[in-house]
């Protein structure tokens, strides 16, 4: 019986210490630029953030969603970020009563099959024409998917950089731009002057059959 | 390079005050001085931010820091009643100790340390955990003030308003960092170049009101509510430069020569 008991706390204490990571560097921390005022600066501190213009509205992360995840199949890696949109003048990022909608834009790159999280830093000084038949993207707004017929625009990760914290291996840091016109539910739209800086771990990695 | 300073203060003491030797009323003192200011932190460039900053928010720079910035003085002054025994000339030699210390502001979460980036090439990058970054430098200076009594002569308590200036020239200075984690102590070492040192030498500002207690001819002590507004070059004290503060200095005199 007392066994028992020791291998429950033991149990416990090995999930309470998986999950000790950095969660002060999970969370989302908004600066914004000056030029786009409701837009996040570009940074590279990985402050999981990231910000576009959706033709005149804001597509931006928000407080209470998971700005980027990494979703690994057999065949492609998809690169999802997720947010809300809303109009310019409304500080969207503070948004916790969720009176708007959610939004996210995926990139899916054939070429990438990382392994782990860490193998996301090959994604260092990249850039991916999103004209390139092999890439798609999908935009999906409150759970409905839309995929995009690009007329033109880019993908571009400026650095990864792989974060130590403690001497420890904490995160890699994701930080790019992105831009697109597209046709979307037989609408043109334009998703300009994107950014992004966010950071991808063990919790934000998923390896999946299909997505 | 210190015993040179210490030689020129004590110099520069003897030639500012030298002249007095015709002046109504001399006195000889010894000071205590405390000032706790308000101050700013300079060296951001390696701290990550922790809170989302925008010109409406109460924290419109995205840096959740505190600091502790004070400064102690001891010293030695002259003072020298001129201009119908209300106004004064007062030149010392005095010893300060600057401390100031940055950590992190826990008021609105636990989070008890900051990020601080001491490495980084174009794919990795290295944080440590601060808890806090701790620096202490020491100055010799001389300060140079001008006094206003409202009311002298037989009144046990005299009133006066001050201004004055301080050169400082800096002796020793040293930084220290504590780690959230105490093996990375070890570590201090590589980041120690990258705070800010205050400068070689600067000058401060300051005026203040304050009541002397004694008789004109007699030992007396002096209470004085003490504010520096002015600190030249406005980057001089380091990794925290000053914004506003106040204090007190508590002095005793004894009458050295009088009419």
């Amino acid at each position: 019986m007392i066994m028992i008991k020791q291998s429950i706390y033991i149990m416990f204490a090995i999930v309470f210490c998986i999950s000790c990571n950095e969660y002060e560097l999970q969370e989302t921390v908004m600066v914004y630029d000056t030029e786009h005022p409701y837009l996040p600066e570009y940074s590279e501190w990985g402050y999981n953030s990231f910000g576009a213009y959706f033709d005149r509205e804001i597509f931006v992360s928000n407080t209470s969603i998971v700005p980027a995840k990494v979703i690994r199949t057999d065949s492609a890696t998809t690169l999802l970020f997720s947010g809300i949109k809303g109009a310019p003048d409304i500080d969207l990022y503070h948004d916790t009563y969720k009176t708007y909608p959610t939004m996210s834009v995926a990139f899916t790159i054939p070429d990438l099959k990382p392994e782990t999280y860490s193998d996301i830093a090959q994604l260092h000084n990249t850039s991916f024409d999103l004209t390139d038949t092999v890439y798609s993207v999908t935009i999906t707004i409150d759970s409905i998917k839309y995929p995009a017929q690009i007329l033109s625009g880019t993908f571009t990760c400026k650095r990864a950089q792989t974060l130590y914290v403690d001497t420890k291996l904490s995160e890699i840091i994701l930080s790019g731009t992105f831009d697109f016109k597209a046709i979307v539910n037989a609408t043109p739209i334009t998703l300009s002057n994107g950014r992004y800086d966010v950071g991808i771990y063990a919790d934000n990695f998923y390896v999946l059959q299909q997505y | 390079m210190a015993f040179k300073r210490i030689f020129l203060c004590i110099l520069l003491f003897q030639v500012i005050c030298g002249y007095a030797q015709d002046r109504q009323r001399q006195y000889v003192g010894a000071e205590a001085l405390f000032i706790a200011y308000n101050g700013e932190v300079a060296d951001v460039a390696n701290i990550r931010k922790s809170v989302t900053a925008n010109q409406y928010d109460y924290n419109s720079t995205g840096y959740s820091l505190n600091t502790l910035s004070y400064y102690t003085s001891f010293g030695a002054h002259t003072e020298y009643i001129i201009a119908s025994d209300k106004m004064s000339f007062v030149c010392g030699l005095r010893f300060t100790e600057i401390n100031n210390s940055i950590q992190h502001n826990s008021a609105w979460t636990n989070q008890t340390f900051f990020y601080y980036r001491y490495k980084q090439d174009s794919t990795r990058t290295d944080y440590v955990k601060v808890s806090r970054i701790q620096q202490k430098t020491q100055y010799l200076g001389i300060p140079l003030e001008l006094k206003y009594y409202w009311f002298r002569r037989h009144y046990m308590i005299s009133p006066y308003v001050i201004a004055g200036t301080e050169i400082r020239y800096r002796m020793q200075s040293s930084t220290r960092f504590t780690m959230y984690e105490s093996a990375m102590s070890i570590y201090e070492q590589e980041l120690l170049p990258k705070v800010t040192k205050p400068s070689n030498s600067h000058i401060t500002f300051y005026a203040g009101i304050g009541a002397k207690i004694g008789r004109p001819d007699k030992p007396s002590i002096l209470f004085e509510a003490n504010l520096p507004f002015l600190f030249l070059p406005s980057t001089s004290f380091g990794m925290v430069q000053p914004k506003a503060g106040g204090g007190i200095r508590l002095s005793a005199q004894f009458p050295l020569k009088s009419n």
